[in-house]
């Protein structure tokens, strides 16, 4: 991109929602923190700065949806609404991720939220007056908003879109904006996030607050090398967000062993055995990372026989996986296919075996049998090797297809596997279509009976949630030619994919 | 990946049907031996109603997709069914008959029919192993055999469009040999002799031409030249899917006409 003429608007990636618009460079200028920043930075923060307008009473997050922006609150007041803990009454299929979000929430218990600078109890108000940030969190770590976010009076805001809040993280001038966002982060939600990991689930406060105060916190770019094989081991990483490669070292090539996502650690094997990393991690995308310093981590070794045995666990069955990569180095060629064409996002990803396939469509016949007539997935795809990758939903761990939903139709319950398009709220916008990644969600007409016209309506594999034999692709396959595969296990992934 | 036609995909089962069909077998020779045996006599009945009854659940198989699987709980265990039972039933029929010619026009036409039945389906069963492993092996295109012609259809313009500017050798080159290759109809013959090595045109002729052109209309008719390959590959994966529905005119009207006259046999035999 050439440098713009100053004061031009560039034009985001993304069509911009009614009621936002993109600011002036000169506008932005005078906002905190933006005031800071060279020019030139903000050029290039301009295509992912927004301004948003909304009306009192206007919806503004809703609990349940994902949100890839932070809000600096400029004027006005908004009102965040926590749920109560049973007979949750929101309209639409938000009701279903808001009440199972609610499922656990006692009455008396004040929750503190990790996106939204407030504490509440569950049926309660709670206000966030101008000058505040809220949603930077449920952005950086896409977690599920907390709870619903309203324009108590007419709002207005600076919505700082993913991309814009990494790069202002790195500009020095906004070092404070950076301490900021790191401290709520550390206050609000590190322990929650530490305690999400089974191993750490019973930990006493006083070991958690030790390990608190001694995490260090940081982010790598897509691509980055966060640690070297063969490298001193000074912590144990835990994932905060984004994707890591964990990788061996073989002749010249550094092949895939797994990866690693969020809740998940490396350093283990290091930290008990007292030796040198024994694998490679690279960002495979933007990735967090929260570091827990190697004298805690020992101290806790050393403690907790829990924690201990489960390390053990762990260490064992990567360093499995590290000889069986070894052994047999083409096992590594389908995990590292899955890492660049983004399978490894999906939890139940759907591969046709062309060996056996004969291509008689009877997985695609039963699909749209359960679907009313309307399958969910494309049969014709990529190839790679035998195997055929058909245009079906991967039902990523981080389903940025949920964010911007205007009607919130498509959802997740908290927990589960599936993302689900309700096709009584679906109003056809699109804009799960477009933000997709891997174009796995289709449109197909759709007289819907909501809105009284025919429509195109988004529609995509849900893994038959809710139907006991599961898929029927994969029943009503004669062959058996079609899998659902996991390419966390690559033991798994070797016995299924290579036989 | 070698091609095992009779290789079965679930070895329990296969050992199953082994010992199910030994002990059949093992028993008609108990009682022929021991006392004797006739169609109409209580063992030789047993079994005529069990191949039936095999028959008739052979006859339902379609219907596994309307009743999503029910009650065997997938297609694959349809289909494994299926076959064992396509094959069990023949046996059971020879055995019922007391391993001995059939009298009458009748006779022979129902042991035919069973026979015929039973080798036409295992004859599927091989089609099915092994095209889909020889596509899977040898074509770098897959498609959907319903798109194949629109996508050979998209090859005579896209090779136009290629050759559009193009030197006099090329363009005529073109006019003269790559056109009618890629209008001409998907036919097994064309199909059949790219696989034999036969190509409409030898790679000679390609050769011959790439010494006269310049060094960017080389890479024209490289790519024109693996147009003309997706063409025969597009071909070879029509004929071949084709093949494997092509089969089943020569099985499914066969077997249903083998269960009509089943019902007619037990009807006749009972009415009788």
């Amino acid at each position: 991109m050439g440098a713009a003429e100053p004061g031009a608007t560039a034009r985001p990636n993304i069509p911009l929602p009614p009621g936002q618009q993109i600011i002036e460079i000169d506008r932005l200028k005078q906002f905190p923190y933006l005031n800071k920043l060279s020019e030139v930075t903000l050029k290039k923060l301009q295509p992912n700065i927004w301004e948003a307008l909304y009306e009192a009473g206007q919806l503004i997050l809703r609990e349940g949806d994902y949100n890839d922006a932070a809000f600096f609150l400029v004027e006005g007041t908004v009102e965040v609404r926590l749920r109560p803990a049973a007979g949750a009454s929101a309209p639409g299929s938000a009701a279903k991720s808001a009440a199972s979000l609610a499922a656990d929430r006692s009455v008396d218990r004040t929750v503190i939220l990790q996106d939204l600078p407030v504490e509440i109890r569950p049926g309660e108000r709670a206000y966030i007056e101008a000058g505040e940030i809220f949603g930077e969190r449920s952005a950086l770590s896409r977690y599920p908003i907390a709870a619903d976010v309203y324009a108590l009076t007419e709002v207005r805001t600076l919505r700082i879109r993913l991309p814009a809040l990494r790069l202002m993280f790195k500009q020095r001038e906004l070092a404070e904006f950076k301490k900021l966002i790191d401290d709520r982060y550390r206050k609000r939600t590190l322990s929650s996030q530490i305690r999400k990991v089974e191993v750490f689930a019973d930990l006493d406060e006083g070991s958690m607050t030790r390990l608190i105060e001694a995490a260090d916190l940081a982010a790598y770019e897509p691509g980055e090398l966060i640690v070297e094989e063969g490298s001193e081991c000074d912590a144990l990483l835990l994932m905060r967000g984004g994707y890591v490669k964990v990788s061996v070292r073989s002749g010249a090539a550094e092949l895939a062993v797994t990866y690693l996502r969020r809740g998940d650690y490396a350093g283990e094997v290091s930290l008990l055995l007292g030796q040198p990393w024994p694998f490679s991690l690279y960002a495979i995308e933007h990735v967090e990372i929260v570091k827990l310093p190697k004298p805690e981590v020992e101290g806790l070794i050393a403690r907790q026989e829990n924690i201990r045995a489960s390390f053990w666990e762990q260490s064992l069955s990567k360093l499995k996986l590290r000889g069986l990569v070894q052994r047999q180095p083409l096992v590594t060629e389908y995990l590292q296919m899955a890492i660049d064409s983004g399978l490894i996002h999906g939890e139940g990803v759907l591969l046709i075996d062309l060996n056996t396939c004969t291509r008689c469509d009877d997985c695609v016949r039963a699909c749209a049998d359960t679907h009313d007539g309307i399958p969910r997935f494309i049969r014709e795809g990529s190839r790679f090797n035998n195997w055929s990758i058909p245009v079906s939903c991967y039902q990523c761990t981080d389903p940025v297809c949920m964010i911007g939903c205007p009607t919130g139709a498509i959802t997740r319950e908290t927990g589960t596997l599936e993302v689900t398009i309700d096709p009584a709220t679906c109003i056809g916008c699109g804009n799960c279509v477009r933000r997709c990644p891997w174009d796995n969600i289709i449109e197909v007409p759709y007289q819907s009976p909501t809105l009284a016209k025919e429509m195109k309506l988004a529609t995509k594999c849900d893994l038959c949630v809710g139907r006991s034999q599961g898929p029927a692709c994969v029943q009503m396959c004669p062959h058996g030619s079609a899998v659902r595969i996991s390419f966390k296990d690559l033991q798994k992934v070797a016995e299924t994919l290579q036989s | 990946m070698t091609f095992r036609p009779f290789s079965p995909k679930r070895r329990k089962w296969a050992r199953g049907f082994l010992i199910a069909m030994s002990l059949a077998a093992g028993l008609y020779g108990l009682v022929s031996w021991r006392w004797f045996w006739t169609p109409g006599g209580a063992w030789g009945l047993v079994y005529g109603s069990l191949a039936a009854l095999i028959f008739l659940k052979e006859g339902l198989y379609p219907l596994r997709r309307r009743w999503m699987a029910r009650p065997f709980g997938s297609a694959q265990n349809w289909l494994q069914l299926h076959i064992y039972g396509g094959v069990a039933a023949s046996l059971l029929v020879v055995l019922h008959m007391g391993v001995r010619w059939p009298a009458g026009t009748f006779g022979w036409l129902l042991l035919g029919l069973t026979l015929y039945a039973s080798f036409s389906g295992l004859m599927g069963v091989a089609i099915q192993k092994w095209i889909p492993a020889l596509i899977a092996r040898q074509l770098r295109v897959e498609a959907p055999l319903q798109r194949i012609p629109d996508l050979v259809a998209r090859l005579t313009p896209e090779a136009e469009e290629i050759v559009k500017g193009a030197s006099r050798y090329l363009s005529d080159f073109h006019d003269q040999k790559i056109r009618a290759v890629l209008r001409a109809p998907l036919s097994w013959r064309t199909a059949l002799a790219g696989v034999a090595g036969r190509a409409r045109i030898p790679d000679t002729e390609f050769r011959a031409l790439e010494v006269l052109l310049s060094p960017e209309e080389k890479l024209r008719l490289d790519d024109i030249r693996a147009i003309v390959g997706e063409k025969l590959e597009l071909e070879l994966q029509y004929c071949l899917q084709r093949l494997m529905r092509l089969w089943l005119w020569f099985h499914v009207p066969p077997s249903y006409a083998l269960l009509a006259l089943v019902l007619w046999h037990i009807a006749t035999v009972w009415y009788y």
